[in-house]
Parts: C-alpha cells; sequence; structure tokens
C-alpha cells in the first residue's frame, strides 16, 4: 500500500519530467531519470481481488477463486519511438527487487484471509530509473533470467526467497503462479510456468545447465506511456480458452510439463510455444491500460 | 518524560547488547560475547530476536534449564522429557503426555532447526517467537504439561537456591539486578532451541559438500520423486528445513503455510475431530478446517509417529497416505474419506507409486537423518555425569 502511494506520488512528476523532455531535447537533464512501471491485476473489467469468486471464466465458463497470483518481471527496457531499448536500472530494496528482477505479487493473504498461505504484503510496481528521454513502449520478461534461475533457493535472499515461487521439481523458480479453486476443481487448479527440458536432470541438488523449453515469454507492449498507463495482467484473458472443470493430465490445471494438456490453452494466452509447437502470434495475459 | 528517556536507552542497550557490553553498563567477558553458531555448510543464519542476541552463556544456561526436571511443578518433567535428543527432540509417542499424566491432543514435535521455523506448533499463526512459545509447555493448563501455571515463585526459588543457576544466570545476563526471572528463563530457553541446528545428515553432505558418495542411487532416485510434479512433495516440504515455513537471515517474506492433507473427512463433512481442528481454532474459517504446519522433515525417520496427532505410525505408511491422495477411515466416530475432503489441499492428489518408488522415497527420508545431530555432547542432558 505505502509502495502504491509512493508510485502514485511520483506518476504527475514524471509526466512533467519526461514530457518536457519530448518537447525540447535541447533542455532535457542528463543523469537517470525516476520511473515507476505500475502493474494492477485484473479478472477482465473487475479489480483483481486474492479469494473473490468470479464467475464466466474460461470455456465452458465457469466459476475460479484465486488464493495466490504472483509472477517475476525481469530485464525491463523502455522503447523509443524508433524501437531501440533503453534498460531500466532497479532501485534495490531487499525484497521486491534486486538485479534487474522485480516480484510482482498481487494477492494479499495470511491466515484469517481467504488467501491464507499467500504472503501478506504485495508489489505492483517496478521501480527504478532511465535516461532522460521520450519513451512509446515497455518490454519485459515474465520469470527470472537462467542465471537467476537455478540458485540455490533455500538460502536464497531478496525477491529470490519466496518459498512460493521456488518450482523446485526443477531447480529452478516459478515464472508466474496462479492459484485457484474452480467450479470443478474446489480443491486446485493450478497455473505454474516455469523452465522444462532442463539439463542435468533437475532435482535439488543437481543444478541444471540448460533448458530446452526457458518458458520465459517476452513481452512486449507498443503503446505504453509509462506517465500514464499500466500493465494489467488479466486472468480471465489468461484463462480465456482453459477448461477449468477438466484436468487433462498431470496435475489439475497447467504446471508447465510437456505431456500436461491443460497447458496448450494457458501457453497459447502467455504467447509460448508447447512442446516443441508453433509460436503464437501474440500473448493476451497483459496489455497496457491508461488508468 | 525522564522517565520515558531512560526507557528508551535501556531499549536501545538491550537491543544491541553486544554494542553496550563495552561500556560502564555491562563488563565485558567472554560469556556475553556473541555465540559462534558453527552452522553447516550451506545453511543460512537463523534469525534472532533483537532483545534476545546469541550468547554462548544463555546457550548454557537455556540447556541447563531444557533438561530440568524442576520445571515441572512436580520435578518429574523437563522439556526433554517431549524432546528426547536421540529422537530428534521428540518423543516417539502418539501424543504428548504431561507431568500430570495428561495426555496432550497432539504429537510432541521435534526441535530440530526450529531456529528456522516462522510459525510454532502445529497450527498457531499467532506463534512465531520461541520465548513465547516457551510459555506454554510451562504454564499451559489444556492440557497441563510442566504444570507451572501459578507456581512462578516456586519455580524461581527453586531456580535462585541452585548453585549451578547462581553463576549461570548472571552469566547470561550480565548486570541485570535480578536475572532469574521468568521472562530470561524463557530468553535462555529460546536461545538453546535456535542452537539445535542440524545440518549434517548424508543428504547435507552431498548437496552442500559434494559429498558424492553419501547417497545412494536409491536416496538419489528418491529425491528426483519427491521434488517432482508427479508427488508433489516438495510445495509443503519446502527450504532448508522441508517446512514451507520457514525463516532465516536475508529472506525477505514472512511465509507461514498450513495445509489440509486429507487425514480425516469426518462422516463427508471435511471436519477433522476436534480439537485438532488445525487453522480454524484461530481464524474460524470453515476453509481452515484441518489445516496444519507442514513439519520438517529433517531426521523425520527417527521422530516416528507421525501427523499432528500421531496417528500414523511408519513413514511406509505416511507414503501409503499421500500415494493414495487421503486416508479412508471406514468404521468408527472418524470415518470418511479424507481424499474427498472439500478443504484438501490441492497438491494431495494421490499418485501410483511403485514398490520401487516407496524404497527410494524412504531412501531419501533417511538420508535427512543426521546421526551427530542425535548425539552431540553440546545438545545433551548437562546434568548428568559425563
Amino acid at each position: 500500500m505505502t509502495r502504491l502511494r509512493r508510485s502514485l506520488a511520483v506518476a504527475p512528476l514524471l509526466a512533467v519530467t519526461l514530457a518536457a523532455c519530448s518537447s525540447d531535447s535541447s533542455t532535457e537533464p542528463s543523469g537517470p531519470q525516476p520511473v515507476t512501471i505500475r502493474f494492477a491485476a485484473q479478472v477482465g473489467s473487475q479489480a483483481f481481488t486474492c479469494g473473490t469468486t468470479y464467475s464466466g471464466l474460461g470455456s465452458p465458463a465457469t466459476t475460479a477463486t484465486p488464493s495466490d497470483f504472483m509472477l517475476y518481471v525481469s530485464n525491463v527496457r523502455l522503447l523509443t519511438s524508433s524501437g531501440s531499448e533503453v534498460p531500466v536500472t532497479l532501485t534495490p530494496d531487499n525484497k521486491f527487487q534486486a538485479d534487474n528482477v522485480t516480484l510482482v505479487d498481487f494477492a494479499a493473504g495470511g491466515a484469517g484471509t481467504a488467501c491464507a498461505n499467500a504472503t501478506a504484503e504485495t508489489n505492483t510496481q517496478v521501480v527504478g530509473t532511465v535516461p532522460a528521454g521520450s519513451y512509446t513502449g515497455l518490454r519485459f520478461e515474465l520469470g527470472l533470467p537462467f542465471e537467476k534461475n537455478h540458485q540455490d533457493q533455500t538460502t536464497a535472499t531478496g525477491p529470490y526467497s519466496v518459498s512460493r515461487m521456488f518450482w523446485s521439481w526443477n531447480a529452478g523458480y516459478k515464472a508466474v503462479r496462479l492459484d485457484l479453486n474452480t467450479g470443478g476443481f474446489p480443491t486446485g487448479w493450478f497455473i505454474h510456468l516455469g523452465s522444462t527440458g532442463c539439463t542435468p536432470a533437475g532435482t535439488a541438488s543437481t543444478v541444471p545447465t540448460a533448458c530446452t523449453a526457458p518458458n520465459r515469454p517476452t513481452i512486449t507492449l507498443t503503446n505504453f506511456d509509462v506517465t500514464r498507463d499500466r500493465v494489467i495482467a488479466d486472468m480471465a484473458q489468461l484463462l480465456a480458452t482453459s477448461n477449468l472443470n477438466a484436468n487433462q493430465g498431470g496435475p489439475a490445471g497447467c504446471m508447465s510439463g510437456t505431456t500436461d494438456l491443460d497447458c496448450p490453452a494457458i501457453f497459447s494466452s502467455f504467447g509460448l510455444p508447447f512442446n516443441g509447437g508453433s509460436i503464437p502470434s501474440s500473448q493476451s495475459f497483459l496489455r497496457a491500460a491508461r488508468q | 518524560m525522564r522517565q520515558r528517556f531512560a526507557v528508551v536507552i535501556l531499549l536501545l542497550c538491550t537491543s544491541a547488547i553486544g554494542g553496550c557490553a563495552g561500556d560502564e553498563l555491562f563488563s565485558p567477558t567472554a560469556a556475553n560475547s556473541r555465540y559462534e553458531w558453527g552452522l553447516p555448510t550451506g545453511f543460512p543464519v537463523p534469525v534472532v530476536p533483537d532483545d534476545n542476541p546469541m550468547t554462548t552463556a544463555k546457550v548454557e544456561l537455556g540447556r541447563h534449564l531444557f533438561y530440568d526436571r524442576r520445571l515441572s511443578a512436580n520435578e518429574t518433567q523437563s522439556c526433554a522429557s517431549c524432546h528426547q535428543q536421540s529422537r530428534a527432540f521428540s518423543d516417539g509417542r502418539v501424543v504428548g503426555v504431561g507431568s500430570t499424566g495428561e495426555a496432550h491432543s497432539r504429537n510432541s514435535m521435534s526441535l530440530a532447526n526450529v531456529g528456522y521455523a516462522s510459525v510454532l506448533n502445529w497450527a498457531n499463526p499467532n506463534l512465531s517467537r520461541l520465548e513465547q512459545q516457551a510459555l506454554i509447555p510451562m504454564f499451559g493448563e489444556h492440557p497441563v504439561e510442566l504444570g507451572m501455571s501459578g507456581q512462578e515463585e516456586l519455580l524461581l526459588a527453586r531456580l535462585r537456591e541452585d548453585t549451578v543457576y547462581r553463576r549461570l544466570f548472571p552469566n547470561a545476563f550480565p548486570g541485570a539486578p535480578a536475572p532469574v526471572s521468568v521472562a530470561n528463563v524463557t530468553k535462555a530457553l529460546a536461545s538453546f532451541q535456535r542452537a539445535l541446528v542440524s545440518g549434517n545428515s548424508p543428504y547435507d553432505r552431498y548437496k552442500f559438500r559434494n559429498e558424492r558418495e553419501a547417497m545412494s542411487a536409491s536416496a538419489l532416485r528418491g529425491e528426483a520423486l519427491f521434488f517432482s510434479e508427479e508427488t508433489e512433495c516438495f510445495h509443503c516440504h519446502a527450504g532448508i528445513t522441508f517446512s514451507a515455513s520457514t525463516k532465516y537471515v536475508g529472506k525477505a517474506f514472512v511465509e507461514q503455510e498450513f495445509f489440509n492433507n486429507g487425514l480425516y473427512n469426518v462422516q463427508g463433512t471435511g471436519a477433522y475431530p476436534a480439537p485438532n481442528v488445525g487453522l480454524k481454532e484461530f481464524t474460524g474459517r470453515a476453509t481452515d478446517m484441518g489445516a496444519h504446519k507442514a513439519p520438517t522433515l529433517r531426521n523425520i525417520a527417527v521422530t516416528a509417529p507421525y501427523m499432528h496427532d500421531g496417528s500414523i505410525s511408519t513413514l511406509e505408511e505416511v507414503l501409503d497416505h499421500y500415494a493414495r491422495g487421503g486416508r479412508l477411515i471406514t468404521s468408527g466416530p472418524h470415518a470418511g474419506d479424507g481424499a474427498a475432503s472439500p478443504f484438501k489441499n490441492g497438491f494431495v492428489k494421490g499418485f501410483t507409486m511403485t514398490p520401487q518408488d516407496k524404497t527410494d522415497l524412504l531412501a531419501f527420508l533417511r538420508s535427512l537423518t543426521d546421526s551427530t545431530f542425535l548425539t552431540d555432547a553440546r545438545l545433551a542432558n548437562p546434568w548428568r555425569a559425563p
């Protein structure tokens, strides 16, 4: 909540700074400028709240109640009108941000809430600096960079230390975690996106050197005004073509396995190829919205 | 106003006792020097509250108190009665039995690596400080454990008249005008428990010290199964302690997790037998029925019987329980199919387990036994003649 307030305070300042830059490049201030990239979770047009039951989700339409929703954002870049990438240098906070990684956590939880096992704190922003300039787009990856994805989770710090994002079966982390209780699976239908095909075969004590399916989608929002827009993570869009009342292999939901047939629909929403298939032309999970 | 200022100064001093050790308030001695953890390779540093820094003297005092039967009103039991070193500080009973013979409703938990636990006991989200937890076995009345309720003065008088404690308390709390207090008893007990670090199992030697021969091929296959999306064990038994409710220095998030593992579904209602309703006891939320903390799996082979109520006798049966995705009780007052519980955690989904899989999983679980911890003389009863 305090982070959100801080972002709202920073946003108008940025609008002034960046607008001034774009209107007269000769007065462009030198040095890095603060930037805040705001995220929000929605379910279609509704705001996302952990533990709320939403209807009309998936195909066929059913109900789903989220019990946790987190994702990693890494390697954030702003895009200029000519399409060149300018990396955002993150401001580390020993908690949600370190290196070029931000943990975005939409789910407020804790014992006594409907999301008992989710962490109490939330974070819906990426905070850093960029060179002054005019920016029209945004690009980042979902998930941790490979070199951070296979560290020892048991002693990790900062954004890497939330065990709910550990994905120990491949000695890595989840890129996205969305846990649901659905009409057909009241005890759980899960989306855990992460790298597969990692070798040597992953266990907690074997560190992979490569993964055939990184499952680390690159998200590009070409029309994104960082001073006015938010990145909307839309649960309804992510689930749009999934049958939430079915389990088509493996655990209920998509845990990224190549034989888990709940995954093709989910991977398509992430813009990811499934099990060596074709690459979808676009992703539908994230979009820019002015608000 | 001036008084409040003095209090603030005092608090500052106690919260940074190392910083104050050199000034006139406390004389610097070896006893109140910072504790040397001697942590196993790869282990993070346990979190220590600012108001109770670890010192060698406090750990030593805590050890004496932990093994002292005078902590029970009738002098028949100590903490160690239910937390025996040879069983990784558990007791081998189905449920704990207190000093007056009263049975607890729950199984005595292992204290191995309890300093890394972000939440204590089986399902109490409000209990995260060992100092506070120590009050429960000493003073609790439902059930009676050590039976000291209302007997604080008796307890303190016993401790004050002991020549050993006359040395240990002032050493542990230098400069304190009245070092023998209930608060200091809990601080010392907490310090000793934080010193109960177990990290020398074959698994640790394999993982952190690259001793490739430490684990058998079967145990390594079991490890892969444990961390697989087939069994899903690791979702609840995560982290350095194999419990999702873990904390350590540098961990940025408080995580306390509770799970219903399909042990009961009384008459198909999802209910657990009272009073062990798990997290629901504290939150009142129907969906928290039966949700308990996933206990550490370190030394799990020596901490039978299992589950919050000790209702599963062997590790083999625990594996059968999870492979089935819940327990079927066919008759009696608790009859019902836990696998069909509406409150069961989604990761307890059941899996196919071949006899070889079972052998491998057992080998992995047994590789978590740290035999040096079970026999470490520094953690043993100090009152016994060597």
